[in-house]
């Protein structure tokens, strides 16, 4: 169910009070289609020869499809093109190059942090036409892609041979893995195994100024600075990845999933806390508080109790014996922090009705207001129980429904923050318990993001967690491969000027 | 003779953590030109006026812990001032539940053991130098131990970095918790940097509970492919163990392993988990590897596995001390190789080094594609080292051509100049070379002895 029409823009305005490098800049007059050419039918011609007319969107109808992604930001691009080989997408970004366009890649559009929304205008590239497995290679646990294929598609290739690839975004449906590369995805199933980064070996990518590199390889370890590891993540404004060299992991030998109900929030989270520091390592390790289990109920009738304070959802692997004992540790540490029931998925049928209504959570929760606002805070692990207590504070204070769905066992929070844009005044409240939730993540040693990225939602909130000298280091990076700032500008590092000592590329300007 | 720089580092260390008189470098084995002073600041404010000052004056620098690792990579270069962090060397941050722990750069890899031993907790920190070296050195060499199978390599396990940069800023990449993803990740660039790029001085890792049970099988088998047939074998199936090393060191007289089964070589299978799990690895394994080809096993628990683990750990180390000729003599070639070509590799690898009258001895990841080929010349002055060079660069193409990747990890300081060291590089180095323009613009950090000569 696409959400989006019900979502709504959050307003870019003074957000907290970090003082020094001030976060209150809208940078919104000062991006959107500064000094771009407009778009006339010379360009029309010149693009169509590159990517064919039936791979160019212009017309107004068309660009709307792309002017969100699955935050809450908008902007139309000025056009579209949707390449088939990496020849194009260099020759595209050569043009972008020389008519001073901004680009922006794409892959599904579920992105949660604004990634994919091109804020400045400018030439989007979308990736729905480089869909290919190229390779799938079993005997060195390899898998070469493009990057428009579909995350589960992947997955689905290698089952029959034994073999999965690990991070599973709850969009996993639909998000591609270029998309996942340039936010460094996680999901539920990253707890035991690692997100995007720890699976991605190797890259093609197309630079800023039209050259094409290719870092790591199909090898655990090539000589030299780890490109590979800078690019993951760095959310397309490096370069755009068009081919990816992936790890595939053996699927193991048994599975368990538990469902462990509670009538106190408190006991869910000490629970949490005491598989982690019993050093229990579960393959996932998910809570849901009432809201979001009644919003889930209603949308998918995964058979969660609606009248609990909070489940977790549990997934054990591995060797049978170790399967075996883990569903026996969880069950006596669940128990005895007081959970009503723990029960184990007697089928795989079962255990995939649960997770389908973990995955579709967020959906769910569309039904509960007109709009909602996910958050992606990480706190150290053991932490949840007074986060938790902290979000309800904030939740009571500011009078706003928030409901809780996240990865609770490595701490990587998602409060949703359920809302009326309608009511200008909600949304204000809105922006401030948001921002006061991370400004607590990050007080006690967490991150404002753990896998939606910082992109256009996020960046403002950057000095929170990272400092002029940090931001300087990043910025270097950033001047060494995308030095006029046209590659997804806009995203990840604060736009606000008076910072004198950072020194950036282009972010609200980039000719 | 005193300059006036080094009196500006004495004002800014202290006279009594400055040494000139050469001994510290004689000590650990200095290869290459040695440097002036040795300096040990105490922090990270005493680091950042050491780079400023190396900036005003144009001096150069390297950053090292105990020099474990110095012999390693390209030629020294000339430098000015080698910054010891061996007196950094606290457990800043131990937040044992949260499973992670930050460290000053300094601390001995013997003292972060037992400081999570002490919560039951541990790293794969299976590594050579394990008696002497610091874990900001470890990770700066991006020096990985077998366990990486199970547990990842340092790339996966570092979560947050600090460091002092060419122009004397302390920043810092990452954080503290074990998922984050905001801003671009710095860590992976300083992991494997080798120095070039900052001075690191803090560093925030995962750790990991030490399993209730492990143990090491070890399967002995005639020939090196025979085992890898197995290995491969072992990786399809179910068992995933931690660690799985190819051994084939019966040329090298002077480093055998102990409590090795018959075979000509031996695949070193490490176990670890619940107690259960361990045993049905015991019962199990031998078969999923294929009783056919095997020689004998060997299931080694407690201290007759610790003997093993700790020779294999030490094997690069003491076969560079411990060669009939000495020190210097000996070359190791690492190399990255698809799973499915390590057969032939080591197959081709034989075929070039007996004729050549080089002797080998091989540990390979079988698990991971790593190769570690030690090489030596067969007896004093029958191969001069222009010779082993000649051999050792076809090594690596070698493992090119087979889709990997190859360096030479370690060889004779004098040998440095003339070898290819880095093999043949990639449409990536210009854009290092790049980073490393703009973050040491005068090339003040550790300069000339990385990847393509960074």
């Amino acid at each position: 169910m696409d959400l989006s029409h019900r979502r709504t823009k959050l307003l870019r305005k003074p957000i907290g009070g970090t003082g020094g490098c001030g976060l209150t800049q809208s940078m919104d007059s000062t991006l959107k289609g500064a000094g771009n050419r407009a778009f006339d039918p010379s360009m029309q011609r010149e693009l169509a020869e590159i990517v064919g007319s039936g791979g160019l969107l212009y017309q107004p109808e068309d660009l709307m499809l792309y002017e969100y992604d699955g935050s809450v930001e908008r902007a139309v691009p000025q056009v579209v093109a949707l390449p088939t080989d990496t020849e194009q997408v260099v020759r595209l970004v050569r043009w972008a190059g020389e008519n001073g366009m901004p680009v922006v890649a794409r892959g599904a559009g579920t992105g949660l942090s604004g990634g994919a929304v091109a804020v400045a205008g400018g030439l989007m590239i979308g990736f729905s036409r480089m869909k290919k497995i190229l390779e799938i290679d079993i005997e060195n646990q390899r898998a070469v892609v493009q990057p428009g294929v579909v995350n589960l598609d992947l997955s689905a290739a290698v089952a029959a041979r034994g073999y999965y690839y690990v991070p599973d975004p709850s969009s996993q449906k639909a998000c591609t893995l270029g998309g996942n590369v340039a936010e460094n995805a996680g999901g539920p199933h990253t707890l035991a195994y690692g997100v995007t980064t720890n699976h991605v070996l190797g890259l093609e990518v197309v630079l800023p100024n039209g050259e094409v590199i290719q870092t790591g390889g199909r090898v655990w370890d090539t000589p030299g600075y780890d490109l590979t590891g800078l690019i993951v993540g760095s959310e397309g404004t490096l370069g755009i990845v068009t081919r990816i060299t992936v790890r595939l992991t053996r699927l193991p030998e048994a599975v368990k999933t538990l469902l462990a109900v509670f009538d106190r929030v408190d006991d869910a989270s000490e629970s949490v806390a005491e598989i982690t520091s019993r050093a229990i390592t579960p393959a996932a390790l998910e809570m849901m508080d009432q809201i979001t289990l009644q919003a889930v109920e209603d949308a998918t009738n995964a058979g969660y109790p609606r009248d609990a304070a909070a489940v977790l959802l549990i997934e054990v692997e591995g060797l049978r014996e170790a399967v075996e004992m883990q569903t026996e540790q969880v069950q006596q540490v669940c128990e005895r922090n007081g959970a009503r029931s723990v029960r184990v998925a007697q089928s795989e049928t079962e255990r995939q009705l649960l997770w389908a209504g973990r995955k579709n959570a967020f959906g769910a929760l569309g039904r509960m207001a007109p709009s909602f606002y996910v958050q992606d805070g990480v706190i150290p692990r053991t932490k949840i129980p007074e986060t938790l207590r902290f979000i309800h504070q904030v939740s009571t204070d500011f009078g706003l429904q928030i409901a809780n769905v996240f990865h609770a066992g490595d701490g990587n929070l998602h409060p949703n923050i359920l809302f009326d844009s309608r009511d200008p005044e909600q949304l204000r409240k809105v922006v401030e318990a948001g921002a006061k939730i991370l400004e607590f993540c990050v007080s006690i040693g967490g991150s404002i993001t753990g896998e939606h990225g910082v992109g256009m939602e996020k960046n403002e909130l950057m000095p929170y967690l990272f400092t002029e000298n940090d931001l300087t280091v990043m910025g270097r990076i950033k001047t060494v491969f995308n030095p006029a700032g046209n590659f997804n500008p806009g995203k990840v590092f604060p736009t606000t000027k008076g910072c004198g000592e950072i020194r950036i590329p282009p972010q609200s300007s980039y000719a | 003779m005193q300059t006036d720089w080094q009196a500006a580092l004495e004002q800014i260390v202290g006279a009594e953590n400055l040494r000139r008189d050469g001994d510290w470098f004689r000590d650990r084995n200095w290869a290459g030109p040695v440097p002036e002073v040795v300096a040990f600041p105490s922090n990270r404010e005493q680091i950042q006026e050491v780079v400023l000052l190396a900036g005003r004056d144009q001096l150069r620098l390297a950053a090292v812990g105990q020099a474990s690792r110095q012999r390693m990579g390209g030629a020294q270069q000339p430098l000015n001032i080698a910054v010891s962090l061996a007196r950094m060397d606290r457990v800043t941050d131990f937040p044992a539940s949260d499973l992670t722990i930050s460290v000053e750069a300094g601390v001995p890899l013997r003292k972060l053991k037992e400081a999570l031993a002490s919560h039951g907790q541990m790293l794969p920190l299976e590594i050579p130098f394990a008696q002497t070296a610091t874990i900001g050195g470890t990770i700066a060499a991006n020096a990985n131990g077998p366990r990486r199978l199970g547990y990842g390599a340092w790339r996966d396990i570092v979560l947050g970095v600090e460091f002092v940069t060419a122009d004397g800023m302390c920043a810092k990449g990452g954080g503290r918790v074990v998922k984050n993803v905001a801003g671009y990740d710095i860590p992976k660039l300083m992991v494997g940097s080798f120095g070039t790029l900052g001075v690191i001085v803090e560093i925030t890792l995962r750790t990991f509970p030490i399993p209730p049970a492990r143990a090491t099988l070890v399967l002995g088998f005639p020939t090196p492919s025979r085992a890898l047939q197995a290995a491969q074998r072992i990786l399809q199936s179910q068992f995933q163990p931690q660690a799985m090393q190819l051994v084939e060191t019966s040329q090298a007289e002077f480093a055998q392993l102990p409590m090795m089964p018959s075979g000509a070589c031996h695949l070193v299978v490490e176990v670890a988990g619940q107690a259960v799990v361990v045993e049905r690895f015991r019962s199990e394994l031998p078969a999923v590897a294929g009783r056919d080809g095997l020689d004998g096993v060997a299931f080694l628990e407690g201290e007759q596995e610790d003997r093993l683990r700790d020779a294999m750990v030490e094997f690069t180390p003491n076969f560079l001390r411990s060669l009939p000729e000495g020190w210097p003599q000996g070359w190791v070639v690492k190399t990255s190789l698809p799973l499915n070509r390590m057969e032939i590799y080591c197959e081709r690898a034989r075929e070039q080094l007996d004729p050549a009258g080089l002797r080998r001895a091989t540990i390979a990841q079988a698990g991971t594609g790593i190769i570690h080929l030690h090489i030596w010349g067969a007896g004093r002055g029958k191969t001069s080292a222009a010779e082993v060079a000649d051999t050792v660069e076809k090594l690596v193409q070698l493992a090119e051509q087979l889709g990997g990747r190859g360096i030479v990890e370690w060889c004779p300081e004098e040998a440095k100049e003339e070898a290819n060291l880095w093999g043949t590089t990639g449409s990536d180095l210009p854009w290092m070379r790049a980073i490393k323009r703009e973050w040491d613009p005068a090339g003040i950090l550790n300069p000339g002895r990385f990847y393509g000569g960074i």
